[in-house]
């Protein structure tokens, strides 16, 4: 009881607990593992995209290379004579013409001699036959056909790249041609890596080739502007797989992939912001996120009403236990759940009231024990009637028995004396009454009366009434042979008579008692009087009654206190117990 | 009350945001240009402002253009440049060496976009470098000391048997770079060059006349803004003479010049805009590298050669971009 006050919210809280960590664990489990999965495929499948988006604008910018390079092809197919070659003269002017990023062409014989050479601002010239074999793009373009130099920058700022190409034997010679590679602008502002990624191109010593802002190549070989291009570039070379994050000239963090181009040996960077990248990725988290939380409200709510739903009649069960324990049996436990704990309140509810039941007749068998013999009052009550107890006429023995010389002894003894004696005497006198199921109505100092067929009719009520006053002389006579013992002079006489009498409970409120008013009490009252010690008196009717099973004297009529008439007295005779014995 | 505020907060966001919107458009930029001649606001408004509007700066909503013209009173420019510079515009546009020789003179903090710088703006000192031009100048580079000599070569070139040829300057452009890099051309190919000054369109009769008169046999009309806007006039003066001319501009050929060799406009415009566009969203012109023309264009006009009774050699023709028929 103690724990229960100290906790009064134990069992709601565990169930509370209970139901929503059910809830709650498996979600949350859930959405982590489909948090981090997914975590892992986006960052596979960026992996991926950003990878195919670095191929692809690799094959972008070769493919602007590419398309110069097979422009360049047709100027080296023919072999060179001596003469000049008017028509190779128009071919290369229109070649510059078709490819506005070619700047000059240069076009170079079999032995190295430049034969023409067109440009869109220098001043063109035709067979200068200047010896160019041992420049580095006569040289390169032979031994490797096709041959890039590295770029550089004009007045430190505009790039330009040469590219020499050789014919498929000497006698062609070669073409050597300059390139301005801000018409790579077109190419590499036109790719975009996802919303806002974009790409770049650095050459071999990581110089800005190529970039959606032009101003960014044109600061050249400027190292506060390539700083956070070339950490990218490293970044990504470094780590040699897929793509890795970094820094971009604001700070902010990028996705990074890079593809090679082989010819010039350049490298296509291209890079996502990382927030843009992994969108997908926080837009994922968060929708988690929200999930769980609403998931988290939900299962709250649901295991608060369920505790309550599955703790409120477990609490009105405990009110209704302590109220009864208060002793308030009208009580009842309502409970409406039509589950098992509305059987369990309503078999308690049952419980209650055969308790209320049980109490009632409890106290009401208390009440009868006073005045019955406890086996009438079983029987009262199992009849459950009261109406036995009511006032009515009928006809009983009424015995009255007191001791002799009592008020005498009591004057001379001392208190202790006199309650031994008088415990003695009402338990002997008590056995024999409950043992013959007689009523006691009164009792007062040494004498008592007892009524015979009243309220239970019995057989024989004559007889019985006889038989109890005989017991009770000889049980008495014994005790006052240990009295005598002990210098107490003290008789006990007996009276008793038959007739009808009015019996019924009399009294207030929870003091009733049972009694017998009418003359024949008068009558056994006045023979108990008349008795003296070892003596039992009784009036003609008892003795008429029991003549043929009792040895009776009739002492003749006597006047008898009350009565006008002399009235016939019996003695009834009676062996002792030692007598018998 | 802690609710409340919330409520509050969330229903202000949006109100804020709206009105942010709202003002976005109050913001209008102020673009001055500063040119010798109506020309150059022409070209200005025919070829700037759609690029311009592309970029996001449409003029009438967030973008308010200034024309300052000296027409063709060049000894005007340095006025009209501190007059331009009063009006506090977020970005001057200045066509032309003179008007951004001015333009330097009025300020040395409102960012300048050369449109187009005729000579090195190194040498002549508004920039530190191309790559980072470190004051308030930046732009576009014509190229034309170079381009002024490879259009004498071409002609040349083209007419080889053509050896008088007479090349008409502005007369500012006496002894500047251009000038002496057509003479250092002339003498490098050996061709006789006579040049002319003239120092606008009431002098155009008078020096046509000398030209006629000095026997040469082809023309080169040298690079600036006052003859491309006098094209048609220049183009029909040369009809006159009778002599095959070559122009600064492809467009010029349109206007009646036999051949015009140079930069493409229209791309070297979207580059003014790119410059301007920028500047106007924040980015300092020291930080932004000056740049030189991409694509190159020849154009030939037909029509004028027939006129003149002359044919065009196939490898002329081979090389045109443009052929006017």
């Amino acid at each position: 009881m103690t724990g229960g006050r100290l906790r009064p919210h134990g069992l709601f809280q565990k169930y509370f607990l209970v139901l929503f960590l059910a809830v709650v664990i498996p979600l949350t489990a859930n959405g982590l593992s489909e948090a981090w999965f997914g975590y892992r495929d986006q960052r596979a499948r960026l992996d991926q995209l950003l990878g195919v988006e670095a191929r692809s604008a690799a094959a972008r910018i070769q493919g602007f290379l590419d398309g110069i390079t097979g422009q360049l092809g047709w100027l080296v197919q023919l072999p060179w004579t001596e003469e000049p070659d008017e028509r190779r003269r128009i071919d290369a002017l229109r070649l510059l013409r078709q490819v506005p990023a070619i700047v000059s062409l240069t076009l170079v014989d079999g032995t190295g001699r430049e034969r023409l050479y067109v440009s869109r601002v220098g001043l063109n010239r035709t067979e200068s036959r200047t010896d160019r074999s041992t420049e580095a793009p006569v040289t390169g373009a032979r031994s490797a056909r096709i041959w890039y130099s590295e770029v550089s920058y004009y007045r430190g700022s505009e790039p330009y790249l040469t590219v020499a190409i050789s014919g498929n034997r000497p006698s062609v010679g070669v073409v050597v041609a300059e390139v301005n590679l801000k018409l790579i602008w077109d190419v590499i502002s036109a790719i975009r890596v996802g919303e806002t990624g974009f790409a770049f191109v650095m050459d071999r010593p990581s110089r800005l080739v190529a970039h959606p802002d032009i101003s960014l190549v044109l600061r050249g070989s400027d190292e506060a502007t390539l700083a956070p291009f070339q950490a990218a570039r490293q970044a990504v070379q470094s780590a040699n797989t897929g793509f890795v994050t970094s820094r971009d000239a604001e700070g902010s963090h990028i996705a990074v992939a890079a593809a090679p181009i082989a010819g010039p040996d350049w490298t296509v960077v291209v890079e996502q912001p990382l927030s843009e990248a992994f969108g997908p990725i926080y837009a994922a988290l968060w929708r988690t996120a929200a999930l769980l939380l609403g998931g988290a409200a939900f299962a709250s709510l649901l295991a608060f009403a369920l505790a309550r739903r599955m703790t409120e009649p477990i609490r009105l069960l405990e009110e209704g236990t302590e109220r009864i324990g208060a002793g308030q049996f009208e009580h009842r436990i309502e409970i409406r759940t039509g589950d098992e704990l509305q059987r369990l309140a309503d078999s308690f509810n049952a419980m209650v009231a055969e308790l209320a039941l049980s109490q009632e007749r409890q106290e009401r068998i208390a009440k009868l024990r006073r005045f019955l013999a406890p086996q009438v009052a079983q029987l009262v009550d199992h009849v459950g009637d009261d109406t036995l107890l009511e006032g009515h006429r009928t006809e009983v023995v009424v015995v009255f028995c007191d001791l002799r010389g009592f008020t005498a002894f009591s004057a001379r003894a001392t208190p202790e004396e006199v309650m031994s004696v008088l415990s003695e005497y009402y338990e002997a006198l008590g056995h024999i009454i409950t043992k013959y199921a007689a009523t006691l109505t009164s009792f007062s100092g040494d004498g008592l009366m007892v009524l015979v067929n009243a309220p239970v009719p019995v057989a024989e009520p004559a007889l019985r009434a006889v038989d109890l006053a005989v017991e009770m002389q000889r049980s008495v006579q014994e005790l006052i042979v240990d009295w005598q013992t002990r210098g107490h002079r003290i008789g006990f006489g007996v009276g008793l008579a038959m007739g009808p009498a009015t019996v019924g409970r009399i009294g207030y409120e929870s003091r009733f008692d049972y009694t017998a008013i009418g003359s024949v009490v008068n009558l056994a009252a006045r023979l108990c009087a008349a008795a003296a010690d070892r003596e039992i008196l009784t009036d003609a009717a008892v003795a008429d009654v029991v003549k043929d099973k009792c040895s009776l004297i009739p002492l003749g009529p006597r006047a008898i206190k009350g009565y006008e008439d002399e009235l016939p007295v019996f003695s009834i005779l009676f062996e002792s117990r030692s007598d018998a014995a | 009350m802690r609710r409340r505020d919330l409520l509050l907060g969330a229903l202000a966001v949006p109100l804020l945001l709206t009105s942010l919107l709202a003002q976005t458009p109050e913001k209008v930029w102020r673009v001055g240009l500063l040119t010798p001649n109506q020309f150059g606001a022409r070209i200005f408004r025919q070829l700037n402002l759609p690029e311009l509007a592309r970029l996001g700066f449409v003029e009438g909503r967030n973008l308010s253009v200034q024309v300052f013209s000296a027409d063709d009173a060049y000894e005007r420019l340095p006025a009209l440049a501190v007059d331009l510079v009063a009006t506090k515009p977020d970005v001057i546009i200045a066509v032309a060496p003179t008007a951004i020789r001015a333009a330097r003179a009025a300020t040395s903090t409102i960012p300048i976009v050369m449109a187009y710088a005729g000579e090195d703006p190194v040498a002549a000192g508004w920039a530190h470098s191309y790559s980072r031009p470190g004051g308030n100048i930046t732009g576009v580079v014509l190229l034309n000391p170079e381009l002024e000599g490879k259009r004498l070569h071409l002609l040349h070139n083209t007419f080889p048997s053509r050896r008088r040829i007479a090349v008409l300057f502005h007369s500012r452009s006496r002894n500047t770079p251009t000038d002496r890099s057509v003479q250092a051309v002339a003498q490098k190919a050996g061709i006789a060059i006579q040049s002319f000054y003239t120092s606008g369109p009431d002098e155009y009769e008078a020096t046509f006349n000398a030209i006629r008169s000095s026997g040469a046999d082809a023309l080169q009309i040298a690079g600036g803004p006052i003859f491309a806007n006098d094209a048609a006039r220049l183009a029909e003066l040369a009809l006159k003479a009778g002599v095959p001319t070559i122009c600064e501009w492809p467009d010029m050929a349109r206007s009646g010049c036999l051949i015009g060799y140079g930069v493409d406009r229209a791309a070297l415009q979207r580059r003014v805009a790119d410059f301007v566009a920028r500047l106007l969203r924040g980015a300092p012109a020291s930080e932004m590298p000056i740049e030189d023309p991409t694509t190159f264009e020849l154009a030939v006009n037909l029509k004028t050669a027939k006129s003149l009774g002359i044919d065009v050699p196939n490898t002329l023709l081979a090389q045109a971009d443009e052929v006017i028929e």
